[in-house]
Parts: C-alpha cells; structure tokens; sequence
C-alpha cells in the first residue's frame, strides 16, 4: 500500500471519494494483482490500447462478455486533486465505447499527474491538441432529473475505481 | 411544438397545486445545495462573476471576430461551421446533413437551442425518428410536453408522474417511490437507443474561439454517448456560447456548476476538438435567430452574457408558483422573459413578463451579473408601447400619477369607504380573487399630510446625534394614506435623535408604480415632480424602501448631463431608507435601546437584493432594540406584493404570499418586522384573511416605541 504522501493526493483521494470514486493505492510491481482484485465478479472485461502498451500482461486478464464487457481499463494522462477528477483521453472509437459502455470503469492513474485543480489541467489540454475528445470524470454517472434527487448510474458507468501508483 | 395561450396556461398552474409543491421542493434544494457548497469551496462568487462578466462582454462587442476566429480553429481540427439566421434555416442543415447520408434515426442530448427553434418537430416532419437521452428531456418528450426548466426539464414533475412514463415505455410496473429503481429502468430502455443512433445531436456549453472547442457539461454521461457512438455528431449553439480561451472555458463551467446544479463538479465534462476519428464528421450549427438584434439593443445585450445556468428560476418567487410553462415560454425563468421577444416575438413575452414581481434575486445569484429585473422592465415597457396596457390599468397608473387628482379621489374613498370599515380593514360584502387572501386595507382616517408635524429637534437623552442635521422625510403614498403612524414614528425617532425634520408638501408618488408598469416616460415625470419637492436637505429619509430605491435609480432615466440628471444624482446620493440611516448616519451603538421582547425578521426582497441589506438590519433590531430574533426560513424571499403584478395576478401574489406565511408559522413568532409599506400591507391583510394572529410591524415603529420610553423613563 502507498501512503498518500502529499498533499496533492490527500486532496484527490478526500475528493474522489466525497463525489463516489473508490481509490486504491498500488505500488508498481502490483498493479495486475490489482486489477484482477476490482474486476472480481465482473461478466467481461476489456482493457485500452494504452493500458495493454504499458501492461503487456494485462492481456491475460482481459475476457469476453456480451458485446462490450462491464469492466473497462483505461490509463489516465492528469487527475485534478481539488475536484477528485480523472481525464479520459481515449484515442480510438473502441476504446471510447469501452470507458462509456462499461459498468464498472477502472482508471489507472499515476500520482506524479495529478495537477491541483482544474485551471491548472487546461494547460494540458491545450497542449495535447491530438487528444480531440477528452472527458474530465468525476465520479459515476448520476442523475437529479426526477425530483432533483440524486441517483447514481443513469447512462454511464455505475462505479468509478481509481487505481492511483506509485 | 404549439404552445397554448398563456391564459389558459396560466388558470392550468394555478390549479395545479401538485405543481406548485413539486416546484418550491426543488427550489428549497437547489438553494440549500448552493449555498453549502459555494461556502465549502474556494470559488470568490463576486469575484469570478465580475471577472466572467467583462470576459464575455468583450466577446459580445467583438462578436464576429469570434465567431470568425472560431470558424478557422474549428476547419483546422477538420470540423465545419455552418451560420444559421433562423429556425428553419437551422433545421434545413439538420435534415440535408442526414439525408445526404441516409440517415433516419438520431439521437440527442440536451439543447436548448433545439426546443428554441422546434428541432425535433421539424426532424421528425422530415421522416427522421429523433430520442432525447438526458433523462428530464426524455420524459418530458414521452409525455408530449416541453422542458419547463433550462437544466432540469422535468422538474415539474414529481417521482409518482415520472414512474407513469417510464412504466408505459417499459410496459411493466415501476416503483413510484423508488427513483433509483425507476433511473435502472430507463438506463436498460436507452442503451438500446444509444447503439442504433446514427446522427447523434448534441448542444454546447462553451465554444473556444482559439481552438475551436466545444465543452460540454452533464451528469448522466448521455451526452458522451450521443457524441461517440454515431460517426456524425452535430452540434447547436447560440453563438453567444463563445469564449477566447480554454481558460476562460474553465472559469464559465466553474460557476455554471453550482448555478446550474449546486453541485461543485459534474460527472463528466467533454471536451472536443474536431472530429475524433478519421471517419467521423463533426458539424457546429451557429444559430443567430435574434441574436444580432440583442446585440444591437442596448441593455438587452447584455443577455448574451448568459452561460444557460438556470439559477434565475430556481430563486424566483412566481417560478415557485406557476413554473417553467407559464413564467417563461420555451426559455423559462428571468432570462426567458428577456429573450423571449428576440427569439419567438413580443406577443409570447406579453403574459409571461407581467409575471415578474422585481424582487431582483435573480440579479443577485445570476453567474453573469445580468440585470434581468431592468431588463424584464424593458420588454414590459415594449408590451405597453406596442401591444398596450389594458384600459383600467392605464387609467389607474394615470391617476395616481396626478397629485391633485389622486388626493380628490383618496379622500372621497376615505369618506366611501366607511360602511365596510372593520378596525385597519375593509371587509366587502363578497369576497373575491382580490380579497379573499388578503383583506384590503381601510384608508386612514387622517392622512400623514394633514397631521400636524413639528419640525424642530426634540431635546433629550439623544439628542446629539444628529444635532444640526436638517432632513427631508419622504411619506410614500401607502405610508401617507394607509399607515400614517409609520410616518409618524420615523419622524419622531429622527427628532428625538436631534434633526430638523421637514415635511416636503408638494411631494407626491415617487413613479415605482409607473416604472414598474412599463410607462417610463410616465416615471420620468413623476421624478421631476419628487426631485424638486426633496431639493437642498443634508439627507432625504423615507421608511419605504421600495420608493428608495425608485430614488436611488432616478439618474438612469435622465440623460447624462448637468440637468435633470445631475440633479437626479444629487438627490439619489442623498437619499436613506431609514434602516440604513440608522446605521450608517446615526450610528446608534450598541444597547442604546435595549429593550426586551421577541420577534422574527422578513427582508424586503429589494432591501436584500438591491441595498444589499444582510446583517445590519438584524444588528440594529437585536443590539440596538434588544429583540431577540428568531430566523425566518427564506427570510429574503418575496412576500409577493410586487406592486402591480398583485392586482393583475392575485392567484400568483396569493401563491408567494401563501409560501411567506408557512414559512412565519415555522417561527412561532408572535411579531414580524420589515421595512416596507408594501410588504406591511401584503403580509398584514394575508394573516388577517387566514386569520393567523401574528402582529407585523415597520422596523421604525419597534425603534420610536423605544426612543419614547427612554424619554418618558420608562423601565427596559
């Protein structure tokens, strides 16, 4: 387990957790463990092109469900500490669709990106002009339509896990 | 979609008293959220206001540069920009875009812009099957019905009408009382759609002029959805959505936020450049409809400041009423009866804009600084000129704007009046829409204007305050005719505080009435008149707030210039509402008055939104008076006189007033202190009618009731 060390990642934790993330810490070496410990019990699972670049053995975790698999994996470039917020840069169509689709989404992030707060992550993004759709998430997906009440899950993923490493 | 009148909308809302709860439920929420969430977190709300305020100004004064700059940025990263003058021309893009690629089912996340100009009628007139995916839009879609609220269209709505829908989509039952069950159902209804959509359709929150950027804002992740799956994504948007930078992007969306939600982040935030894919087409359709010709009108343009948040409904006191449909046309809330006129014509802002009551909140929490009360006036002066006041009412802004005219007939009432005189009220044979909720007030028996007032100090114990000081007291026509003790009572404290106090003869109605009635050349006339009668006083003090504020203003209705404008300054800059005298001029310290008793206190809702009253009047009636207060739970909400909107709508003012009183019977106060005849009159007549028995009083009669005792040495 990591001890969250700085402030910055006190801050993201403290924050992700508030809007309905759940954070695990995870040093280098473990990171496949991981994975497999939050995709448990899921039917599918499919990981980014990103994350199979940076984790050939991730492969060996990734199995069929349906047309698209409720756990996604997806590498994030930025987290922003004030809003406990990942950035979803996906590059291709499918790897879109999997963080979209998905039930469960699964961010890998590393702790060295986390920027304070999002005026700060604008900078990336201008910056990063070959990302054409990038998507700030926080938390899951909710709703207050009906009543201004609050329900998690309408359209996009239920649950957020964020897997922040060393 | 056709709109029916707005009469008959309307007698609908006011029937409708599920509505009305469904409606003050969610305001009471959003305000709650808001202002937790705003102290928790590090936004400067003035601050970044005034800051997004003059960026998006300057966008409007450059406005084609923008959209130019916008055009190039956006063609580089591969999109296209179409222009769009009006609705059909927005929707002839729509439909040759999908034609041209054989395409028959679209889906859409939420935009405005497309109920503005009747998308979906027109898509699906072409043969198009069009589905909304925002939840509120989807609802409201199945149930034949329009957005009532710019962020959550179906707010209308409550658990029990939303399961109706779902269950008759999902043919099988669904829970009433369990939202989240209800949110499953609909999740597994659209994923489907989601796949098979073709064209997805989306609106935009920002465009980056620099980079050609569309940010886009939601919750539910719909709009992700609908901007991924279909290999053509369009998008619509007033060109009043630009910003020059990414930056400046970030600071709209920081305060769109919790105006929008009273949430700090959402979900998701998107952020576009261009089509993402080799494969995918990304069109932006600029709409103008109307928008040049806000630009062009002065005050008007500054509605094209607006970022689309929706708080200006959410605190409004006759949306709590009557809702989106009736307060507002397809824009709902202060901003649709700004923009309505530009958008659909003047005849479809004439009901809703005779709505707004002026309590100004929504001035006070917009992200933009809007002056949308100003604004609202505006259009309800255009409705006067060119579609016309009806004649009764004509006739009465006419008479009391005549001083000679208007005493004959108030004298000759005082005298009529008498066979239905009962204590301060009149208790006609029938009670009617007009008096069955707040029984009308009887005239005084002798005006303010004709009861002797000694104009010298008094000498006493405080008699040094404000020694040498030589003030002129403006009485208000409720003031002089209705409750002259008020008048009375301010007159006294101020003597027994040392001041010369004069009694100006000549003066008459300050032309609120006027102004609010939409006559301003009528208002104009009427501040010539108080201007010269309150000339040549160290200070100007009334106990009507509302006419202070009417003072305040008179500068804005002259020219500029070394006339009437300058002499209307002069005035203005002299003028106190006497709670504020008080504090600021005589500086009563703390205990001077201490005397028990206990009491609860209602803000006038201009005295909150356009004095910026907060603290102080608390301080003087506490520390000063010696009350102990007991808070009134949306204490600065309007009590719903709104001057002459009460008599046009008594149904709404009734509603607002009925809001007020539930929120009284909270404190269990036995006293309630304000600082406005007109509230005094509202809220006095609305306990009697319900036969509440709760005392209310001017915030100058519980201060003379103590400077007396002092004199007369009465024990604390």
């Amino acid at each position: 387990m990591l001890a969250p060390a700085t402030h910055l990642v006190a801050r993201f934790v403290a924050q992700a957790e508030a809007v309905g993330a759940r954070v695990m810490m995870v040093a280098a070496g473990e990171l496949v463990g991981a994975l497999e410990d939050a995709a448990e019990g899921a039917h599918g699972l499919g990981v980014t092109t990103e994350v199979r670049r940076h984790w050939p053995l991730s492969r060996a975790i990734e199995r069929r469900g349906g047309e698209w698999p409720e756990v996604a994996v997806s590498l994030s470039p930025l987290g922003i500490a004030a809003a406990g917020s990942v950035v979803v840069a996906e590059r291709t169509y499918r790897d879109r669709l999997l963080c979209l689709l998905c039930v469960r989404h699964i961010v890998i992030l590393h702790h060295v990106d986390l920027v304070e707060d999002t005026a700060a992550a604008m900078p990336w993004l201008g910056a990063h002009p070959e990302h054409r759709y990038v998507t700030f998430v926080t938390g899951p997906s909710r709703t207050s339509d009906i009543e201004r009440i609050l329900s998690v899950g309408v359209h996009g993923p239920r649950e957020l896990v964020i897997l922040l490493t060393e | 979609m056709d709109i029916p009148p707005f009469e008959e909308r309307y007698q609908a809302s006011i029937a409708d008293a599920q509505l009305r709860r469904n409606l003050v439920a969610f305001q009471r929420r959003w305000e709650q959220q808001r202002t937790l969430d705003l102290e928790r977190s590090d936004i400067d709300f003035a601050a970044e206001r005034d800051h997004l305020a003059e960026v998006k100004n300057a966008v409007v004064a450059g406005l084609p540069t923008y959209v130019d700059r916008f055009t190039e940025a956006l063609q580089t990263a591969g999109g296209t920009v179409h222009r769009a003058a009006d609705a059909a021309e927005a929707i002839g893009i729509v439909v040759r875009l999908a034609r041209g690629r054989g395409i028959d089912r679209v889906i859409k996340s939420k935009s405005m812009v497309s109920e503005e100009i009747g998308l979906n009628a027109g898509l699906e007139a072409a043969g198009l099957h069009v589905v909304e995916t925002d939840l509120g839009e989807w609802l409201v879609q199945l149930a034949g019905e329009r957005p009532s609220h710019i962020i959550g269209p179906a707010l209308h709505m409550n658990r029990y009408q939303t399961a109706e829908i779902i269950a008759r989509q999902a043919g099988q039952a669904v829970s009433g009382d369990d939202i989240a069950a209800q949110v499953g159902v609909v999740r597994g209804l659209l994923r489907a759609q989601f796949l098979a959509g073709q064209m997805g359709i989306s609106g935009a929150n920002v465009l980056v002029a620099d980079t050609g950027t569309i940010g886009l804002v939601t919750n539910e992740g719909n709009a992700e959805l609908v901007t991924t799956i279909p290999r053509i994504h369009v998008v619509l948007a007033g060109v009043e959505k630009l910003v020059p930078t990414l930056d400046d992007a970030a600071a709209v969306i920081r305060l769109l936020v919790p105006s929008a939600t009273g949430q700090l982040v959402t979900s998701y935030v998107s952020w576009i450049t261009g089509p993402p894919d080799p494969d995918s087409e990304l069109h932006v359709i600029l709409l103008d409809n109307g928008r040049t010709l806000m630009r062009e009108t002065p005050l008007i343009n500054e509605a094209l400041r607006c970022i689309r948040c929706g708080a200006c409904s959410n605190i409004c006191p006759s949306y709590g009423v009557v809702g989106g449909h009736v307060f507002g046309y397809v824009y709902s809330g202060a901003i649709g009866l700004v923009n309505t006129p530009f958008h659909h014509g003047l005849e479809a802002d004439a009901g809703p804009q005779s709505l707004c009551v002026q309590c100004n909140a929504c001035q006070t929490v917009c992200p933009v600084d809007i002056p949308l009360p100003a604004q609202i006036l505006d259009n309800r002066a255009r409705v006067a000129r060119e579609i016309g006041h009806s004649l009764p009412e004509r006739l009465a802004l006419e008479i009391w704007s005549r001083p000679s005219v208007f005493r004959a007939l108030a004298r000759a009432t005082s005298v009529a009046q008498r066979p239905f005189k009962v204590g301060e009220f009149l208790r006609p044979p029938r009670l009617d829409a007009q008096t069955s909720w707040r029984l009308p007030p009887a005239l005084a028996g002798r005006p303010f204007r004709d009861r002797a007032v000694r104009s010298g100090p008094v000498s006493g114990p405080l008699g040094k305050i404000l020694a040498g000081m030589r003030i002129a007291y403006f009485v208000q026509c409720l003031t002089d005719w209705l409750y002259p003790e008020m008048g009375e009572a301010i007159v006294a404290t101020l003597q027994a505080l040392g001041a010369e106090v004069v009694f100006p003869r000549v003066q008459h109605c300050c032309g609120l009435p006027a102004s609010d009635g939409g006559e301003p050349a009528m208002a104009r006339r009427m501040a010539r008149q108080t201007i010269a009668a309150l000339e040549g006083f160290d200070w100007i003090v009334s106990g009507a707030t509302s006419c202070v504020i009417a003072i305040k203003g008179y500068p804005d209705l002259f020219e500029a210039g070394p006339g009437w404008h300058e002499r209307a300054r002069q005035v203005a800059s002299h003028t106190y509402d006497f709670t504020t005298f008080l504090l600021e001029i005589a500086q009563l310290p703390a205990g001077t008055l201490a005397m028990s008793g206990e009491a609860t206190y209602h803000y006038f809702c201009q005295s909150y939104n356009v004095l910026g009253f907060r603290e102080g009047p608390l301080r003087l009636l506490s520390e000063v008076c010696g009350l102990t207060l007991t808070p009134l739970p949306e204490a600065n909400w309007c009590c719903g006189f709104g001057g002459v909107v009460s008599f046009e709508h008594p149904e709404l003012s009734a509603g607002i007033l009925e809001r007020k009183l539930r929120n009284l019977d909270e404190t269990g106060a036995s006293l309630l202190v304000t600082d406005n005849p007109g509230c005094i009159m509202q809220l006095r007549g609305g306990i009697a009618a319900s036969r509440r028995r709760v005392q209310v009083k001017h915030t100058a009669e519980i201060v003379a009731e103590r400077v007396r005792r002092l004199r007369d040495g009465q024990p604390r």
